[in-house]
């Protein structure tokens, strides 16, 4: 039996075939690579040698989808289990909430997604155990000596005389810019993505904090919280999705995951401290606990220097952001908007 | 596959010829595509050799295709193959009838393309019994028998230890143990009656 090494990365088909598959690895042997697809009873292999191997591409893909069907549902778990209120539903909010949150923050933890695609003169399939960017660079780490000792290197003076030898060439490469929007009956090219779902997320936190400040707590709070929590959770989720931006500057990135936490402890926060303290008499409960209580005021104040901080820091992160994109125009040109 | 290009990894359209590895765009669906190219991709797919035809009746012909002259026996069945009927695989010559039967009675793993798992199969048939309570007195016995009688087959191509079997096995003898222990109670109070 030939001896595999196993390299990160373990991941399924995209779409509905991830349901009805299991996971798939990547193995290094000797002479060739060893894509496993199982269905949990049955391996199929798929070898990939590596004096063969032409190209490996990679793009990166939205985590807009999986995002979405966790978030989402966890959201609206929870706004029910407050709307129903009493302890019961609190306690139903709780169980519903916590687990597809921390769900969805694995999934965001767990880096960008991306589709590796691996080809041959004969074939051209794709890997997809690197699903994942980060365990795809990883890999190919490993990978990328092996094929190189097998095939060489290539000598870019080479190319052009490579190229000239196929009867069948393409046209002459374009750059990144004027490649959007070309060849899809599409005159006009897409604008490149200056940060304006970014800037739509920090707004709402500064919204929300004179929100708090301004109205007690109470029915009329809530009805005005919750499109803001909501207009967040949507923001935070696209924004997350649209990490592998060229906007997304480590500080960015970082003011996106505050944000994200921020509003995980605050739904969770409210859960808790509302189990605690009981919901309130009243034909209408109030949701966010009682007003009196000293405990509220602490965490209102919590939120509101929380929300005001990562707002400004994200707003700053942006400035920053834009401004390497008016002084670098053709490499960071990439997402549109 | 058109020579020295590239398919998008996304929509999988042919996208221009790479100069290198770099960071591109697809032409059709416009996403950011980071390719690696290698030498592979401007290598020129070499050709099979032509079949010679046979000029005298003393020189050896091809099995399938008698005017062609010989070239070398095929190493299973011994046929003479010309060069259009000689597939090399595994540093050995066959002939395209030996070729699909060389795969999996030949020792080789190099060809085979998939592989039964019956450990897990053998597992998730002793954990299921676990739910289906009733019809664990004939799985158990079914577990048992795949475990023995697959113990020796080859499981993945890729390592993967035998711990399933052992496990399954494991849940078969215990689900055993305990239709007996039943099966004995019930045999007990039936004979006080």
């Amino acid at each position: 039996m030939a001896e595999y090494l196993r390299l990160p990365g373990r991941g399924r088909p995209r779409g509905l075939r991830a349901l009805l598959t299991g996971p798939s690895t990547l193995w290094m042997g000797g002479d060739h690579l060893l894509a496993v697809d199982s269905n949990g009873w049955r391996e199929t292999y798929r070898r990939f040698d590596y004096r063969d191997i032409q190209a490996i591409l990679i793009t990166p893909r939205s985590i807009a989808p999986q995002a979405a069907a966790l978030g989402l549902p966890a959201v609206a778990v929870a706004g029910l289990g407050l709307a129903m209120g009493g302890t019961e539903g609190l306690f139903w909010a709780a169980l519903g909430y916590v687990p597809l949150l921390l769900a969805l923050l694995v999934q965001l933890a767990r880096g960008p997604l991306c589709i590796c695609r691996i080809q041959t003169a004969v074939q051209s399939g794709e890997l997809h155990s690197l699903n994942r960017r980060r365990k795809a660079d990883k890999a190919l780490g490993s990978i990328l000596p092996r094929i190189e000792s097998a095939q060489g290197t290539i000598d870019p003076r080479s190319i052009p005389l490579m190229e000239s030898a196929p009867a069948t060439r393409a046209a002459a490469p374009r750059p990144v810019a004027e490649l959007h929007g070309a060849d899809r009956g599409d005159a006009r090219p897409k604008a490149t993505y200056r940060g304006g779902r970014h800037a739509v997320l920090f707004g709402l936190l500064l919204l929300e904090a004179p929100l708090v400040l301004a109205v007690a707590p109470g029915s009329l709070r809530i009805l005005l919280e919750t499109p803001v929590l909501l207009g967040i959770a949507l923001a935070v989720l696209v924004s997350a999705a649209r990490h592998r931006a060229p906007l997304a500057t480590s500080l960015l990135r970082g003011s996106v995951w505050a944000a994200a936490l921020l509003l995980a402890a605050k739904v969770y926060a409210s859960v808790v401290a509302m189990a605690v303290l009981g919901p309130q008499p009243g034909p209408m409960p109030s949701f966010w606990g009682n007003p009196a209580h000293p405990l509220w005021l602490v965490i209102d104040r919590i939120f509101i220097g929380a929300d005001v901080a990562v707002a400004v820091v994200g707003f700053l992160a942006l400035a920053v952001a834009r401004r390497g994109l008016q002084s670098e125009p053709a490499a960071a040109g990439g997402v549109a908007a | 596959m058109s020579a020295a290009t590239v398919d998008c990894a996304a929509c999988g359209v042919a996208q221009p010829p790479p100069t290198g590895s770099e960071e591109m765009a697809c032409a059709r669906c416009g996403r950011p595509l980071h390719v690696l190219v290698f030498p592979a991709l401007w290598r020129p797919i070499a050709a099979g050799l032509p079949a010679t035809l046979a000029v005298s009746p003393e020189e050896a012909t091809c099995y399938n295709h008698p005017a062609s002259v010989a070239v070398i026996p095929c190493a299973l069945c011994g046929r003479f193959l010309c060069a259009l009927c000689d597939i090399e695989f595994d540093g050995r010559h066959l002939c395209p009838a030996c070729f699909p039967t060389a795969r999996p009675s030949g020792g080789s793993a190099t060809l085979e393309s998939e592989r039964v798992l019956w450990d897990s199969i053998a597992l998730s048939t002793a954990l299921l019994s676990c739910i289906l309570w009733w019809a664990s007195l004939i799985t158990s016995f079914v577990v048992l028998f795949l475990v023995v009688r697959k113990w020796r087959t080859p499981l993945s191509l890729v390592p993967r230890s035998r711990i399933r079997f052992i496990a399954a096995a494991g849940i078969a003898v215990l689900q055993l143990m305990v239709w007996g222990l039943v099966l004995t109670v019930g045999l007990v109070s039936l004979r006080r009656l």
